[in-house]
């Protein structure tokens, strides 16, 4: 959208692998009539009518109801389980325990080290010890109470230090160390003995629940030909597919798995299909009826995955012009019971890597040296949740950054300028940032809308009483598109029929994002028709090419680039056919608005039907398939160097409070989010996701935690567990700007994660800009602003 | 999570009601708006088999005049209250109360006799009508009886309502000129919140338009119950109106405040904020009361 981004994509420098693959995307040079469109959203009068259906509305007529009974310890010994009672109950189809199990007793989105029904130990309260299939709901619940289990409780662990400790239970046979990563660039004592100032800071954050509005569902419906059919909502069809088939002991080929639309996502939705897939499956199985699984909101809350909780304990040094010098973190990541989608998978993948990877910030510090555990405990699991390991640390490493500045007497805005990213800048693990780094332009844009350096002076006391006062935060991001695994493949396949309406297979779900939407704009721009005239088959592992997972904000782009893939090939066709009807070379033809025209002589053009139709009649190729795989990504098991994720998506974001010194309320009066996508392909869905993200990530600031007490959650409903209202929310300007990503659909990038990433620590920032009060223990709740600003012997008295 | 089966009576009279609540005994349960009860029962906690609305029965729904008093009617929602032109004065103190109640949906059908019978030590309107000096009107199989709501309220979830007794209004003195009153909620979010402190406050004025004839301070989540503070009240009696008297009377609440600590606070800060809330709730009721 800016003139000024242009110019710097012309400098990028490509490796020799991106140029290839940014060869096989260029697009002939036309401007885009259908991809940059803020058309609506098409699920939005499904939902606004109250027709869309979400997993609960499915009619269970004739399904079994499946229930899961829970461990109430921490970590504890199953010594015996009594299923009697519960099998004799009318009503009662099937009580299962581990011992009848039919294959593999284990399921887990990267290793499968969670049991399916738990047989000698429980890891956390919450651990499915039984399962039940009943004909009522109710049924299933008195069979729950009338299983007997004898435990035998074991000493558990709820700091993931403690699980370091050599005499630490050990949870896992394999230790509690689950993994162990190191990133080392240059050498930090030198960077420290250059240093004018030093800080140490330790900064904490608790585990987060999504809580989307759609409790998890899950239906197994057996298939008359022995095929088992799970449909319900998720994010990753193909890995639920990948672990329903060996727990059930049959082949990928023998289960099918079909989303329906989802009720918010978030990364949660990643594993608990998983779960639930896995038990709701063994249960139909071993009834041979279909059942259904449907959690209440505080089973999601004890049961499913959560955002890690990290301490990260930094020491930064930086010279006295704001130059930073060395960086030294140390994270403890506290993975819960269960791996989930914590370890990694190499290179890059998993949350625990790419935490330990963005942790020292869209900075260029020459020495970093950091040091992440991912430990056991006997807490409900973490895995994956917007931003996928970046949101912790940006809340340490943009806090770190004002503390500097302010131990340097320089603003924040001067200290995030005279070391963030740009084109060319090596990362901590010594990636050449070689294309799109919008990251600056952010800054710039923001501190421009949000007049950052007449609301800085202004800050200070909104009354005459000095019971209120005002200030400003900012903090910046980055964030990767794609997941940093080897494997990180996105198949697409489009039909056309001689109508000239086009069939889009895709395996990216939609969960709120506007994929269902985004997918179809960059269809029909490839092929020069509207989107409207491309109907998307809905993600069904018997009928859509492998796409990978729903997450990492790698749809729009990795599917973007197969669906551009596979649509050239039917254009071929159709080019080849046109040329022959208007007897004009391939080379001179184009598509657009349902015609195929000669560019020399746009008069000279024919209705795209028309061409679809003879090439049908011809016997042309009507079925194009695409895949696409991002440049092979590398990181040093060692020493955590290499490009362990392609390419980049930037923000800065800028906020005013107003914190109550007296009482350590906060109030949120205007906000401003610059981001770098690359290329808006739907302008208004990304507003839409700038708007959800930055609420998010206020809830992570001012009032969102897991409450757990000797690893039981103390407010498992959405009355406990506050999540921001409408009224919390502020005002949010979005601002948007284009730095074209070489290998990216149209040029873009992801976007999905970002937005909440940088909120939080703005926030934060903001309150202790306002207050003197820095929270450095999540949420920032009035309680403990109220604290921070005594200890920091009050707020500023100007 | 499902809600056990119950069935439904709609008498059309309060000794009807009775009646029918002296039948079922503990089997039977009133329900108004549903906010608190249904919520309950679907978490097990309660399992009554006859639930009684009193939708039919004339007379609940409105402010009526008892001379020198207003009455009440316990199915007022917190909306109608919020709105209610007729509380004026110090009684805009439940007014105040009931408009920061959950979010519009609870409010438009959360009554004030739900809110006053289940008797939650933060309860938005109960705070309210202890400084309006309140009474509790009941009916049961002995008769009517009248009871000052700080005699009501006996521990979380408990009255001093007996079983088979219905609350058929609440009490206040009318409105007197010169009066006011404030209101103050602490919370993590701005609706949909359970206070961790709220304090109302009224203040009625000598025609001097200095001197406080009367005041009262309460305070919710900071007790059992939610609770008057004595020790305020007797700070400002007499006084003179204004920031020192306030401080005082602040001072005095938190001292009387008998906070814990749990999950949601400590009790430190909760003492901290009931002194802070005081003072801006009487401020708030100053200028109230001064028509400002
Ligand atoms: C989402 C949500 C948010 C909420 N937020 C708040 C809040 O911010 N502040 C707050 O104070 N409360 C809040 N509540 C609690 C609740 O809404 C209030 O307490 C409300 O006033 C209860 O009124 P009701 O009409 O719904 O009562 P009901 O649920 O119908 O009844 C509650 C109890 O009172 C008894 N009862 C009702 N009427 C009578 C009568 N006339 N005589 C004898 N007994 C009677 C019932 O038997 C029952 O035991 C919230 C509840 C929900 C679900």
């Amino acid at each position: 959208m800016q003139d000024k981004t242009q110019e710097k994509t012309k400098t990028q420098v490509l490796t020799r692998e991106e140029n290839e693959l940014a060869r096989r995307l260029r697009t002939a040079d036309k401007p885009l009539t259908v991809a940059g469109t803020s058309i609506g959203r098409r699920d939005d009068p499904l939902k606004v009518t109250g027709k869309l259906k979400y997993g609960a509305d499915y009619s269970a007529e004739g399904f079994l109801f499946g229930k899961i009974l829970r461990s109430p310890h921490a970590h504890a010994l199953i010594k015996s389980i009594n299923v009697k009672k519960a099998q004799e109950l009318e009503g009662v189809a099937a009580v299962l325990t581990a011992e009848d199990l039919p294959g593999r007793n284990g399921f887990g989105a990267i290793i499968p080290d969670q049991p399916v029904i738990c047989g000698d130990k429980v890891r956390f309260v919450g651990d499915g010890v039984a399962l039940v299939a009943a004909e009522t709901e109710t049924i299933a619940h008195q069979a729950l109470k009338l299983i007997e289990v004898e435990y035998e409780p074991l000493p558990g662990i709820f700091d993931p230090r403690d699980a370091m400790a050599e005499d630490a239970p050990k949870i896992h046979e394999g230790g509690n160390i689950l993994s162990d990563d190191k990133m080392v660039k240059g050498d930090v004592d030198a960077g420290f003995a250059e240093a004018d100032v030093i800080l140490e800071r330790t900064y904490q954050v608790p585990f987060l629940e999504h809580a989307y509005l759609e409790p998890d569902t899950t239906m197994a419906i057996p298939q008359p030909d022995g095929v088992m059919l799970i449909e319900g909502p998720m994010q990753a069809p193909f890995t639920t597919r990948r672990n329903v088939a060996p727990v059930l002991g049959v082949p990928i080929n023998q289960v099918r798995v079909r989303q329906i639309h989802m009720g918010g996502g978030f990364g949660g939705k990643e594993d608990s299909p998983i779960d639930l897939s896995c038990r709701a499956a063994v249960l139909a199985q071993a009834t041979g009826r279909p059942v259904k699984i449907t959690l209440e909101r505080e089973e999601v809350t004890i049961q499913t995955a959560k955002r890690h909780p990290m301490i990260m304990e930094l020491k930064v040094g930086v010279k006295k012009d704001g130059t930073l010098t060395a960086f030294q973190g140390v994270i403890y990541d506290e993975q819960g019971a269960y791996a989930s989608l914590g370890p990694k998978i190499p290179p890059a993948g998993g949350s625990h890597v790419h935490a330990m990877v963005m942790m020292p910030g869209p900075y260029e510090i020459p020495n970093v040296k950091v040091d992440a555990y991912l430990l056991y405990t006997n807490h409900p699991y973490g895995g994956a949740m917007r931003g996928f390991g970046a949101p912790q640390v940006h809340i340490a490493h943009e806090q770190m950054m004002d503390e500097l500045a302010a131990e340097l007497g320089i603003t924040a805005v001067d200290i995030r300028e005279k070391n963030a990213f740009r084109l060319g800048s090596q990362t901590a693990t010594g990636q050449v940032l070689s294309q799109s780094v919008g990251l600056r332009e952010t800054l710039e844009s923001c501190a421009d809308r949000f007049k950052w350096d007449e609301r800085l002076a202004a800050t200070g006391w909104v009354d005459q009483a000095h019971t209120k006062r005002r200030g400003v935060g900012v903090a910046m991001g980055w964030y990767r598109t794609s997941i940093g695994t080897n494997g990180d493949g996105c198949g697409a396949a489009v039909h056309l029929h001689e109508d000239g309406s086009v069939l889009l297979y895709s395996g990216i779900t939609e969960m709120g994002q506007g994929a269902f939407t985004v997918l179809p704009q960059i269809c029909a721009e490839e092929l020069g028709i509207m989107p409207e005239d491309v109907r998307l088959v809905k993600p069904d592992t018997d009928l859509v090419p492998e796409s990978g997972p729903t997450v990492g904000s790698r749809s729009t782009t990795l599917m973007g680039n197969a669906i551009i893939l596979a649509a050239r090939q039917v254009k071929e066709s159709l080019m080849d056919t046109a040329s022959m009807m208007l007897m004009v070379p391939t080379e001179r033809l184009d598509a657009k608005g349902r015609k195929i025209y000669d560019r020399e002589n746009p008069d000279k053009s024919l209705d795209f039907a028309a061409v679809a139709a003879r090439a049908m009649a011809a016997g042309k190729r009507m079925i194009g398939q695409g895949w696409w795989t991002p440049p092979v990504p590398s990181l040093d098991g060692h020493t955590g160097q290499g490009s362990p994720y392609h390419v980049y998506t930037y923000s800065t974001h800028m906020v005013q409070v107003v914190v109550d010194v007296e009482t350590g309320e906060v109030e949120l009066e205007d906000y401003v989010a610059a981001f770098d996508v690359g290329k808006a392909i739907n302008p208004k869905a990304l507003e839409g996701q700038i708007e959800g993200g930055v609420a998010m990530g206020l809830g992570y600031a001012l009032m969102e935690e897991v409450v757990l007490v000797e690893g039981v959650t103390q407010n498992p409903s959405l009355q406990g567990y506050l999540v921001p209202t409408m009224l919390d929310v502020p005002d949010i300007q979005p601002v948007i700007l284009e730095v074209t990503n070489e290998l990216g659909p149209y040029g873009a990038k992801g976007i999905g994660e970002m937005p909440n990433i940088p909120a939080t620590p703005a926030i934060i920032n903001a309150i202790a800009q306002a207050s003197n009060g820095r929270v450095r223990r999540l949420p920032a709740d009035p309680e403990r602003i109220f604290w921070a600003i005594k200890e920091a012997g009050g707020p500023p008295q100007d | 999570m499902l809600l056990p089966r119950f069935s439904y009576h709609q008498p059309a009279s309060v000794a009807e009601a009775l009646e029918v609540l002296g039948q079922h005994g503990d089997q039977a349960a009133i329900i108004a708006g549903g906010t608190d009860l249904l919520v309950n029962m679907k978490h097990g906690k309660l399992a009554p088999r006859h639930l009684v609305g009193l939708e039919g029965i004339d007379g609940l729904e409105e402010i009526g005049a008892d001379n020198g008093s207003l009455v009440v009617g316990p199915r007022l929602t917190a909306s109608a209250l919020a709105a209610s032109g007729e509380l004026s004065g110090a009684a805009q103190a439940l007014a105040l109360g009931a408009a920061s109640l959950g979010s519009p949906q609870v409010r438009n059908r959360a009554t004030v006799g739900g809110n006053v019978c289940t008797a939650r030590p933060a309860a938005d309107m109960c705070v309210p009508l202890l400084v309006l000096g309140a009474k509790a009107l009941l009916a049961g199989p002995d008769g009517p009886r009248e009871l000052p709501l700080d005699e009501f309220f006996l521990g979380p979830g408990q009255t001093a309502k007996k079983p088979g007794e219905l609350l058929t209004g609440l009490s206040l003195p009318r409105p007197a000129e010169g009066s006011g009153a404030g209101y103050e909620k602490l919370g993590l979010r701005k609706a949909l919140e359970i206070a961790l402190v709220n304090v109302a406050a009224a203040i009625w004025l000598e025609p001097d338009g200095k001197t406080i004839k009367q005041a009262k301070v309460a305070l919710g989540a900071v007790a059992p119950v939610p609770m008057l503070s004595p020790g305020a009240e007797a700070a400002l009696t007499g006084q003179t109106a204004g920031e020192e008297a306030f401080a005082q009377a602040a001072e005095a609440a938190a001292t009387d405040a008998k906070p814990i600590s749990d999950h949601r606070g400590s009790a430190q800060y909760r003492r901290e904020v009931v002194q802070v809330l005081t003072r801006r709730a009487l401020g708030q009721a100053w200028q109230a009361a001064l028509g400002q």
